[in-house]
């Protein structure tokens, strides 16, 4: 395949986006803003959907060129691998869960800036309860995936976005649950579409080093980073530009993680991942 | 001189002529010929559209600072009236707050006569392209003109130059061409199209001149779009074909010039029709049984599917709110 996952997202072809989201108990501490873990992630898939809707839209109606999941993972129990909502991207439009008033300032045009108010869709809402099934959230996502492709074999690959605070752990070691993640990781990288293997971006949240994008393995000093690289897609040529413009530096051979996030690195890395490649990034004319 | 022109238009695979944000128009009164391409992720941008070329071809005198005044001010007003309505959706009325523009792309054509000659002159912004193609053309490569503001070598990207229906933030600089009338064929079109164009060069001008109607476009556009020649992508073309015959005046012959407008209509009728028809078998099916309420909230949906709202292609992913839970070990 000359360039895969190059496919562009079309109301012909939509574009399929999982958002993979840890909601376990540790997803509770404080992480910024005034924020939990579990409070920023919602703030920031809330946002992300959002910002689909803005850039799908011609002024009256959103375009179905994307069909998203948001599958939680711990949360509702402590092994619970829950679909907390999937669907085109024109019903998330007609119906988010509630409305939020925001006040926000943009430019008045002249040099100045003006506050306006503006209405916050809300999508998901914050969980933190639970242990990590990681596992079995991607087992969950290669189903969705395989149902996705079947009906579908000439759309765009599909995008699995796994937001977490740390490893998999079910109640047993935590070697066992990572290697279930791995190897369940590498069938869905395996899988072969008209665009493609479908990808896995991995964004980890925490507060020691961080690192994002390595190219080897033996370039990472814990197990945390370790682990993420091994689940995680190489950016393919088509993300790179999107990669850069989110001021990652995307080489040859890097992979799509980041560990220890930071709030600012979280954004940009789900900026980077839901941003469908470069062909999609570059019609967000402002 | 003797004019026939004809003008087709279609939307992007698997979307609805209410979602093309092509535009073109012409005015034999003002001989001027204008095509635009509205910026999909702009904000009305098929208001914007319309408004440039219909403006363009009926305006006499032209000054372009007041033009663009003018078409701002008229795209402004018709979108305030769609943000003002009480059923206006949520992330309009952002976008609106939030003073999002619509941006287009632009070609204009006008023939005007100086002394005894005609001329015709046009300028061009963004990746919608005009091309003159002389009658009886030996090299094609050579003697084929082509206008748009897209730099050599022409890549076709999402970074088109536009003008933008808010202030002055157009993007690119308008490029101009001016010359005498020859026999010939002026081809006004969006980018798809376009970049066809520029690859299949002569073979190009046979496959448009066998186009009789609407329909048979629509037919050239599948085909092509199927064998991967041609983006998927709103593609509109006009054909403005001229032939010298000595005589003074201008005399015009639309072969056949598809109105958007009239195929937004004729698509919406045949999805209320195609809806009337379910409605009409559910009854029948439902006439001779009890009405369960979820047949009576099936019709009720039916009912209130707005035209605009039909989707081509709705449909889950067959395991879509299955909910897995795992019990604790």
């Amino acid at each position: 395949m000359s360039n895969p996952n190059s496919k562009q997202w079309s109301s012909a072809t939509p574009g399929y986006i999982i958002f993979l989201v840890d909601q376990s108990g540790s997803m509770a501490e404080s992480y910024a803003e005034g924020k939990s873990r579990s409070e920023f992630t919602a703030l920031v898939i809330n946002r992300t959907i959002n910002e689909l809707i803005n850039t799908n839209m011609d002024g009256e109606k959103v375009k179905d060129r994307l069909f998203i999941s948001m599958i939680g993972y711990g949360g509702s129990s402590s092994l619970a691998v829950d679909d907390i909502r999937s669907d085109y991207l024109s019903s998330f439009a007609d119906t988010p869960l509630r409305m939020e008033q925001l006040k926000k300032k943009v430019s008045d045009g002249a040099g100045g800036l003006i506050e306006i108010n503006e209405q916050m869709p809300i999508f998901i809402e914050p969980t933190a309860n639970g242990l990590t099934p990681m596992a079995d959230a991607l087992s969950f996502a290669k189903e969705l995936i395989e149902g996705w492709l079947q009906k579908k074999p000439n759309n765009p690959a599909p995008i699995i976005i796994n937001i977490s605070d740390g490893l998999p752990y079910t109640g047993d070691s935590i070697d066992s649950a990572m290697n279930n993640a791995i190897s369940v990781s590498k069938e869905i990288m395996n899988i072969n579409s008209a665009d493609g293997n479908p990808l896995i971006f991995n964004c980890h949240l925490g507060e020691g080093q961080t690192h994002s994008f390595n190219e080897k393995e033996s370039e990472l000093s814990d197990d945390q980073a370790k682990f993420l690289f091994k689940v995680s897609s190489k950016v393919p040529e088509s993300y790179k530009q999107a990669a850069v413009k989110q001021d990652f530096k995307a080489l040859p051979e890097s992979r799509g993680f980041v560990s220890n996030a930071d709030p600012e690195l979280f954004i940009q890395f789900i900026n980077f991942g839901s941003s469908g490649g470069s062909d999609k990034i570059a019609k967000r004319l402002n | 001189m003797q004019i026939s022109i004809k003008g087709y238009i279609t939307p992007k695979e698997s979307e609805l002529f209410y979602d093309c944000a092509d535009r073109y128009a012409i005015s034999e009164k003002q001989n001027k010929f204008a095509i635009s391409d509205g910026v999909s992720k702009s904000f009305f941008p098929k208001i914007w559209a319309d408004v440039l070329v219909n403006k363009w071809v009926d305006s006499k005198e032209f000054d372009e600072a007041q033009f663009i005044l003018d078409c701002q001010k008229d795209w402004l007003k018709q979108v305030t009236e769609i943000v003002n309505k009480p059923d206006a959706k949520w992330f309009t009325k952002n976008a609106f707050n939030r003073k999002e523009s619509g941006l287009a792309t632009f070609v204009g054509l006008r023939f005007f006569k100086k002394k005894k000659d005609w001329y015709w002159k046009a300028n061009a912004l963004g990746d919608s392209f005009l091309f003159f193609v002389p009658y009886k053309f030996k090299d094609f490569s050579k003697e084929c003109i082509v206008l748009s503001s897209k730099q050599e070598p022409i890549i076709f990207d999402n970074f088109p130059d536009y003008l933008s229906s808010l202030g002055s933030n157009h993007r690119g600089k308008k490029q101009l061409k001016e010359n005498r009338i020859t026999d010939g064929t002026f081809y006004l079109m969006t980018d798809a199209l376009a970049e066809w164009f520029l690859n299949e060069k002569d073979n190009a001008i046979n496959k448009i001149d066998v186009w009789q109607n609407q329909k048979d476009f629509e037919r050239f556009v599948d085909e092509e779009r199927h064998n991967e020649k041609l983006g998927n992508d709103d593609s509109a073309i006009l054909t403005i074909k001229v032939k010298e015959d000595n005589k003074d005046e201008i005399k015009y012959s639309l072969e056949e010039v598809s109105d958007i407008n009239e195929l937004i209509k004729v698509q919406q009728k045949e999805i209320e029709n195609s809806k009337k028809e379910k409605e009409i078998i559910i009854q029948n099916e439902n006439s001779n049984s009890e009405i369960s309420a979820e047949d009576i909230k099936q019709e009720e949906q039916l009912k209130n599917e707005s035209t605009e709202e039909v989707k081509t292609e709705i449909e889950k992913v067959q395991t879509t709110h299955i909910v897995y839970t795992y019990k604790g070990t």
